[in-house]
């Protein structure tokens, strides 16, 4: 019978008590790790797509919207601009490198971006089967556009006009599948790659097809009624960072296209995003602090019930720091179950979200990674099982047994 | 085994003065007094409970006034057997747990199947693994007697055993106390206002009533 036993067993009689105060502990444990979870991988996601694209020129609108749709993927892109224009500037001596975008099409969800082979190269992705490609309409499948889409090498499929599923299909060309890439953890795995001359052909036929359909998509077809040789967008690296403090102020003065940095608003997306996490964390934060008080209550009542019962323990032999451990024990075993419980009930929640919402939001998240920051939560979770039955146990330290023997009597 | 020697202890405006007592190994004794003559209160001092005001409490030789308060603690639980008025039973623990938690915290080993054996000694084997809740008053005394002797201490207190119990039953327990105290070679000391006790025992000692201070 060890003094961890008995405070084991002290807590199993009190099996309600004992239960809720294990299920709050849990409740906040979890909303904490679930935000951590979300938090860490959501920013580190774009951070990462975002990574080594220094500059996006397109059309004017919002920069906002620019980034969303030409690096992440995800709102409707501002327009198009003439490749002979975003030309001029990719060959600016500040620039290192650059890539254009053709953007319009879609197939299953699944973006296809006319761009060239070198973007690849951007986000470290590795062809996993077949290769790249070598003529228009031949296309090189991300690894979860494959998957979602049901693409393989040499599958052959025609595009949908416009980025969502319910779009109206190009019958007129029918891509090729040429190769397929290995999963990178970035925006890449769920996107079809072609050549940017693909997605001329494609619009190509497209507007001949409108002109007999009438008016239908008036707008889509006036953007591209006067040349066929346009881009979305142009991705741009530059050859050092001072070109940061010039060039984008230069293009957004001198032409008709926008250039917006990533880097800049993504921090202000993040920013954004972080007063919605912090006032979460907040909430969760508060939602802790009940449960260490509601541990507290507990361990205070437990103590006023049992003090002749922890009188008795010291006539059977027990040191003070004996009796005060049993109580400290309590308040430890309550919290760290809490803890444990919270910890695996904020991951399976989180990969249970992950596994609902599929990529429609374009970030991959797990529910199985472990942060540095939840060995500081459980240490902290430990702190508050010891803080919430430090009075209790200071007072079994003390009390005077001999007075509480002779109460009851 | 246990002697006293001009015992005093004063309390809210009340001065005790304790008879000594000599009590030899194997002997027992009944301590007799009306209530408020300080009989628990001597009880708690040979226990060391509390702190006498001046005299001198040695218990198998040793002054525990000398002692550590931690010290104190693990003395009590080595060499003494205390039976209280009220039980105190660890209501969240089987009986069988009780007598565990008592012997670890008494420090002392015990071998296997001692507890078996005090409980079938007690006849109360069929309880090992019952809560104290599930206990009549009659099983829980004896539960309390067993984890008083279940280290075999030297010195086995008892405050009040027989108060609420009918003739029978008090005889009955003061057997298993006597008993008891005999297997273990202990001393017996039972604190008690209930005049059919002493004719039980080897001896008896009465205390009177306080002195108010001046």
């Amino acid at each position: 019978m060890r003094l961890s036993q008995l405070a084991f067993a002290n807590l199993t009689n009190k099996p309600l008590s004992s239960t809720l105060n294990v299920l709050l502990l849990t409740l906040a444990t979890a909303s904490i790790v679930m935000l951590l979870l979300l938090g860490k991988q959501l920013t580190g996601s774009l951070e990462r797509d975002a990574k080594g694209i220094d500059l996006v020129l397109g059309a004017k609108g919002s920069p906002v919207q620019l980034v969303l749709s030409s690096v992440y993927h995800a709102d409707i892109p501002t327009g198009n601009i003439a490749l002979a224009e975003a030309e001029a500037w990719s060959n600016h001596h500040q620039v290192k490198a650059a890539v254009p975008l053709a953007l319009g099409d879609s197939f299953k969800g699944a973006r296809i971006v006319g761009t060239e082979p070198q973007y690849m190269d951007w986000y470290q992705a590795r062809l996993a089967a077949g290769q790249k490609w070598q003529a228009p309409l031949e296309v090189v499948v991300g690894s979860h556009a494959a998957q979602q889409a049901g693409l393989t090498v040499g599958a052959r499929f025609t595009s949908a006009h416009g980025l969502s599923p319910l779009a109206k299909i190009h019958d007129q060309h029918q891509y090729t599948v040429v190769g397929l890439l290995a999963p990178t953890g970035s925006v890449i795995d769920r996107l079809i790659l072609t050549a940017v001359e693909s997605v001329w052909i494609a619009h190509g036929q497209h507007e001949e097809h409108e002109e007999h359909e009438e008016h239908e998509e008036h707008e889509e077809h006036e953007e591209h009624k006067h040349d066929a040789r346009e881009i979305t967008a142009m991705l741009i690296k530059y050859k050092s960072p001072l070109a940061a403090v010039t060039l984008p102020r230069t293009i957004n003065a001198q032409s008709k296209l926008q250039a917006a940095a990533p880097a800049f608003e993504l921090a202000r997306l993040l920013q954004l995003i972080g007063l919605g996490l912090d006032g979460l964390m907040g909430l969760a934060i508060i939602l802790m602090i009940t449960a260490g008080f509601s541990l507290f209550g507990a361990l205070y009542a437990a103590l006023n019930e049992r003090r002749a019962e922890l009188a008795l323990m010291r006539c059977l032999g027990a040191t003070r720091a004996e009796v005060m451990l049993v109580l400290l024990f309590e308040g430890l075993l309550l919290s760290i179950t809490g803890a444990v419980l919270g910890l695996g009930a904020g991951h399976v929640t989180v990969e249970l979200l992950a596994s609902y919402l599929p990529a429609a939001n374009g970030i991959s998240i797990s529910g199985w990674i472990w942060l540095a920051e939840e060995w500081i939560l459980l240490a902290g979770l430990a702190l508050l099982g010891i803080v919430s039955a430090a009075l209790p146990a200071w007072q079994a330290y003390r009390s005077d047994v001999s007075s509480i023997l002779s109460q009851t009597q | 085994m246990l002697a006293t020697r001009s015992v005093t202890f004063s309390h809210s405006q009340q001065r005790f003065q304790f008879p000594d007592i000599d009590l030899e190994k194997g002997q027992s004794c009944a301590l007799v007094g009306p209530s408020g003559s300080g009989k628990t209160t001597l009880l708690h001092l040979i226990a060391g409970l509390l702190t006498p005001l001046s005299g001198d409490i040695q218990i198998v030789g040793v002054d525990i006034a000398r002692l550590s308060p931690a010290q104190r603690d693990q003395f009590r639980g080595q060499q003494m057997g205390i039976v209280l008025q009220r039980l105190h039973l660890m209501s969240a623990l089987t009986v069988s747990q009780n007598l565990h938690l008592a012997a670890k915290l008494a420090r002392c080993p015990i071998p296997a199947g001692r507890i078996q054996q005090l409980l079938q000694e007690l006849d109360i084997a069929d309880k090992a693994d019952a809560k104290p809740a599930s206990l009549s008053v009659g099983q829980a005394q004896r539960v309390a007697i067993a984890r008083a002797v279940i280290h075999q201490p030297k010195l086995l207190l008892a405050d009040e055993p027989t108060s609420s119990l009918d003739d029978t039953n008090a005889r009955r327990v003061l057997t298993i106390l006597k008993d008891q105290a005999e297997r273990c070679g202990a001393a017996l000391l039972v604190i008690t206002h209930d005049a059919r006790v002493k004719g039980q025992l080897d001896r008896s000692l009465t205390i009177s009533a306080p002195e108010a201070c001046a």
